[in-house]
This record gives C-alpha cells, structure tokens and sequence, in this order.
C-alpha cells in the first residue's frame, strides 16, 4: 500500500463515517521505490489530499513535509518531498487502526485487507 | 479558421463510434463539429445505411493528432480534395476550382506521394486498384509532388487515397454510394489494442475484459495523465491498467484477493510490471463494494467497472448466510478469518456503485461500467443518483440474439451531501432502477424456448452454485 493510498482510505465501518480518517499506522516492514517525479500528477492531487492524514503518516514513516501553505504549490522541492512520500513509499506489512472505533485492519504483502468480518456487519445494522 | 476532415471508423461497435469521439473532444478541449444527421447513418447496424465514414470540422490539423492518439474506434482521418458519386464527377470536382488547385498545392507541392484505394465492403486486388488509378490520370493533381512508392530522404511522403463506399452486404455492388479522394493523414490508436492483447498478458481471469472495450472505457472515462482512477471490481486489472497506460495513477477493490492475485509471480501487479507501469500502480485493496474503504470527498477522477452481474462470476458480499445462526468470532482469529459471503443482488449491487461515485468522484469526473441488457432495455432500468447525470447509455454490443451489454457513462455534477443525499431520504424516482431486466439476468442469458428459465449449459450452473450460495432458487 503506498502512502496515497492510505490518505484517501477511511474506516468501513458505517458509524464511523466521517469520523474514520486518517486512520492510524503501524509499520513493520516498508519498501522505497525509486520513481521518477510527477509533477502533472501531484498538482492534481493536492487539492484531494488530507493533510492531518500526510502528517500523521510522516510522522509514523519518519519523513517530515512541512506544513502546506499557498507558496508551497510553487516549491519545487516540496512538491518532490511529497510526491516521494504518497508514491515511492509503500508499506508491506503492518496494520491500519480506525481512529474512531480503534478497529484494526491488517496490511499484508502491501494490501490492506478492509473486509470486516460478519459480526461486525451485524452491528452495523442493528444500530 | 476551420478545417474539415473525414473520419473513417472501423467497422466494429456502431453505437461506440460517436460516444467515444464526443469524449475524446471533450479530454483535449476541442471544438469538433459533425453534421447531428450523420448520426443515425453513424451508429446504424442496417447494413442499408450504415456508412463508416464521417467528416467532422475541428479548428486545426494539430486537432486531428490528439483525437487520433487515443481514439480506439477510429481507423484512418483524410484530408479529402474530392468527392463524388462516380469518377468523372471525382475529376470535375478535383479540376473544376482554384480552391481545389491551392488544398493540393498546400497538402502536396515539394513532397512525394503513393496512392493507394482503398474500399469500404469490396476488396480490390493490385490489378483492379491500378485500374482505378488511371480513372483519375486526367488530373491536375499530378502536377503537384512526385510519385514514389517509397519515401525519399528528406521529402515529406504522403499517402493518396481514392476510397469507395459500397456499405457492407450490399447486393448490388455495381457502383460504390460515394468516392473520395484525399490524403491520408493519421491512424487511429489501434496499435494499443495489440499491446494489451490477453494472450500475452500473463495474468489473466475468466471475465478480463478484452484490450479493445477496455480502451474504449478508458476514453469514456476520460482518463489521462495526472489523473486518479480506481476499479472497484478489480478482478485481474483489465480497466485499470490501460487507464495506467493512459497515463493515471490507478487502484483496484476486489472482495476475493484470489482473483486479483494467484501467485506471488503471477499476479495484477506483475501485469503492471510486464508493460512498463507500475509507476502508475498505486495498489489494491481486498474490501467489500458494500462497505467501502474510501473517504467522503471528491477524490476519483474516473470509476470504471465491469460490475459481477452473476453470470459468469457471481456478486458476493459480507453477510450471514441465511442458514446460520450468529455465534462469536473466537477473539484472535480475526486475521485469519475469512468472512461468510452471501448473494449480493444485482440492483443492490448497482444503487451502491453509484452512491461510491457519488461520494467520491470529483465535479465533472466520470463513473463508466458495463451492464448486461437484452433488446428489450429502458432507461428506467438504469441506476440513478441526484450527484450523478446520465451522459450515454446508447453503446451496446450484442453477445448473443437474446442479449448483449451496454456501457453506461455517468457524470458527477453535484456534490455528495450526507444529509440530503442519506439512502433513507431518497426515493424511487431519486435512484432509478424501476423493476429493472438486471435483476434476473441468469435467466435472460441462460433462456431456452420450451424450457422454463432453465439454464442453457449446465456445467456452468453447477460451477455458479459452487461459488454463490443462494443462486439455487432464483434460478
């Protein structure tokens, strides 16, 4: 799962919704990819992103952006630092935690698994 | 300043042709124009009208390179000098006027030209084309450029056309309907289709789409580069990965990680790393189209899907099987537990997808998917969502008399408002789907007269109640 990802990712849970993001990280293995910056790309993401969530996850990852703000857009090397963060980082092994409803969704081989398990859909209708 | 040009479409999917030009204009901003009463000759399967030629009037020649760097359904775009309904009114419209002198003095004075004829619904052999050739030597044509059949170092080569429309099946084929003659200028984006052919693809499923419909989802989509683009029923990744090759950044939902990744070798990823893209492969996630994993935001640029229909691969989703009483799951089990699925209902299926695109599509991005219909089809079978609005559901493509499957292209126009647009408050009218044909489709598909909605292959039956539970009784 590469760090985009998680930034668009919530909890599934239906009474989370809204509340469910950015979920939390823990990271045992991770790998950094080498790819070549998209500049087309990132200024096209930007406006969809979450920053609480890009901090949390630089934080986890040990890869500080600094904060956004309107002249970032024109910072060459802003743009790069957080392309290679959402793009070349991908977590292999680790587990994603709702912030709400602290349930933990397991991260294996890179993909998220975010199936709950039926009980759990049971809840969700009988609330 | 305009310029006219004639467009040649293949011969394949009719209802695509136009539907997927309108988009291609739309992706690279272009003013393209074309006669509206072309359309029925355009998109007709009645080999009586049918034509697959089309001039359309965009402002540059620069125009006609994007449109045909991507168009999927367009063979060949002209620059015509002449039409007519024979050969000496082809000569008299080509001779006749100085405009005519001055379009072949701009497209062929300095450079060298090959002619070649080429016919729409009769085939030519090189004696005939030769033939043809000489019909057209009282011109004035040859006064510009110089004929070679190969290209010259450091001229520009052009290539002649004389073209004859004779329409297929046609049982007089004394005369062509139409004769044009201009140079050709450009190809469509065929060589696209081979790059993706399944046979070389390593990983594959049973229901891939084929590299032609995917292309052509991608341009309904109007991916390009920059853009994100998710499948929320991955499978083996057909969608998204000529959504890659278009440039986007991509990821896949799939409820069954088997069908997205059968070995550690083989797998959707290693597709993406076979064709040069995994820098556009974001990943996948193993989750359930009824309860999905992303934030309510404008975030997808495209959705493109060939939703389960329970045809060949049967929609599931989390649930409890009807049969089984709910007990616990033992604490500690649950990463290795793998949940219970049962039936998802095709309109259920659908009213969910959309309400996915609804909450995540960004204003004006696109939500594409195909759906199994028969001639029978109305367009209150569809799916409807406030946010979204229908752009086309006319591209059908018959699989069998009985039935075949639309593309369906939707676009996101209002934002998603979780109190207005709650399930609770919406209506019949609000979501579409009124007594839909998709609801039962097994039994459109395996129909046999006589028999009463009898599945036609019975392998296939028994293949289905293995994989879905509750099929049994609709069948």
């Amino acid at each position: 799962m590469k760090v985009l990802t998680h930034n668009m990712m919530a909890c599934t849970k239906k009474q989370c919704m809204g509340k469910g993001f950015p979920l939390g990280v823990e990271c045992t293995e991770s790998i950094t990819l080498e790819q070549e910056f998209n500049y087309e790309f990132v200024k096209n993401i930007i406006p969809k992103l979450d920053w609480k969530g890009i901090q949390l996850i630089g934080e986890k990852l040990a890869i500080t952006i600094p904060p956004f703000t309107e002249e970032s857009l024109l910072d060459q090397e802003f743009l790069k630092s957080l392309y290679h963060l959402l793009c070349n980082v991908k977590i292999i092994t680790g587990s994603l935690i709702c912030p709400n409803c602290q349930r933990v969704y397991p991260i294996e081989k890179g993909i998220p698994n975010m199936l709950l398990r039926e009980d759990e859909i049971y809840q969700d209708v009988r609330e | 300043m305009t310029e006219k040009y004639l467009v040649s479409f293949v011969q394949q999917f009719p209802s695509f042709r136009l539907p997927e030009l309108d988009a291609l204009a739309l992706l690279f901003d272009i003013q393209l124009s074309y006669d509206k009463e072309m359309i029925p000759i355009i998109e007709s399967d009645d080999p009586d009208i049918e034509s697959p030629f089309m001039y359309i009037t965009v402002n540059s020649e620069e125009d006609i390179h994007k449109l045909s760097s991507r168009a999927i359904l367009i063979r060949s775009i002209y620059k015509i000098f002449s039409e007519g309904d024979s050969y000496d009114q082809l000569l008299s419209n080509l001779n006749n006027s100085i405009q005519q002198d001055k379009l072949l003095a701009t497209y062929l004075d300095g450079k060298t030209f090959r002619i070649d004829v080429e016919a729409y619904g009769k085939k030519y052999n090189q004696k005939e084309k030769i033939t043809k050739m000489h019909l057209l030597k009282e011109s004035s044509f040859w006064d510009h450029g110089d004929v070679s059949m190969k290209p010259k170092e450091g001229i520009e080569h052009c290539e002649l056309s004389i073209i004859e429309d004779f329409g297929v099946e046609r049982p007089d084929r004394d005369g062509a309907r139409k004769l044009y003659f201009g140079r050709r200028l450009i190809s469509g984006n065929r060589d696209a289709i081979f790059k993706f052919n399944l046979q070389d693809r390593r990983y594959l499923g049973t229901t891939s789409m084929d590299p032609e419909l995917s292309l052509i989802s991608a341009n309904m989509g109007l991916v390009k580069s920059g853009h994100l683009v998710l499948d929320p029923f991955v499978g083996t990744g057909s969608f998204i990965l000529v959504s890659a090759f278009c440039g986007a950044q991509v990821l896949g939902c799939d409820i069954d990680i088997k069908a997205m990744r059968k070995t550690e070798e083989c797998n959707l990823e290693t597709n993406f790393d076979d064709y040069g893209l995994k820098d556009n492969f974001l990943g996948i996630l193993l989750s359930d189209n009824s309860i999905p994993a992303w934030r309510v935001a404008p975030i997808f640029d495209s959705i493109i899907c060939d939703p389960p229909y329970g045809i060949r691969a049967g929609a599931r989703k989390i649930g409890f099987k009807e049969n089984r009483k709910w007990v616990n799951t033992p604490e500690g089990f649950s990463r290795d537990h793998i949940p219970q699925c049962i039936d998802y209902k095709v309109p259920e299926v659908m009213a969910d997808l959309l309400e996915l695109a609804a909450k995540t599509l960004v204003i004006g991005g696109r939500l594409v998917y195909w759906l199994p219909t028969t001639h029978e089809f109305k367009l209150t079978d569809l799916p409807k969502h406030p946010c979204l609005k229908l752009i086309n559901a006319n591209s059908f493509q018959a699989l069998s008399k009985r039935w075949g499957r639309r593309l369906v292209t939707m676009e996101k126009s209002i934002n998603f408002d979780p109190i207005l647009h709650d399930k609770s408050k919406l209506t019949e009218d609000d979501l579409g789907q009124i007594e839909p044909q998709h609801s039962d489709l097994r039994s459109v598909v395996y129909w046999r007269k006589g028999e009463k909605e009898e599945p036609k292959h019975s392998h296939q039956k028994n293949k289905e109640s293995s994989t879905t539970d509750s099929n049994n009784k609709n069948i």
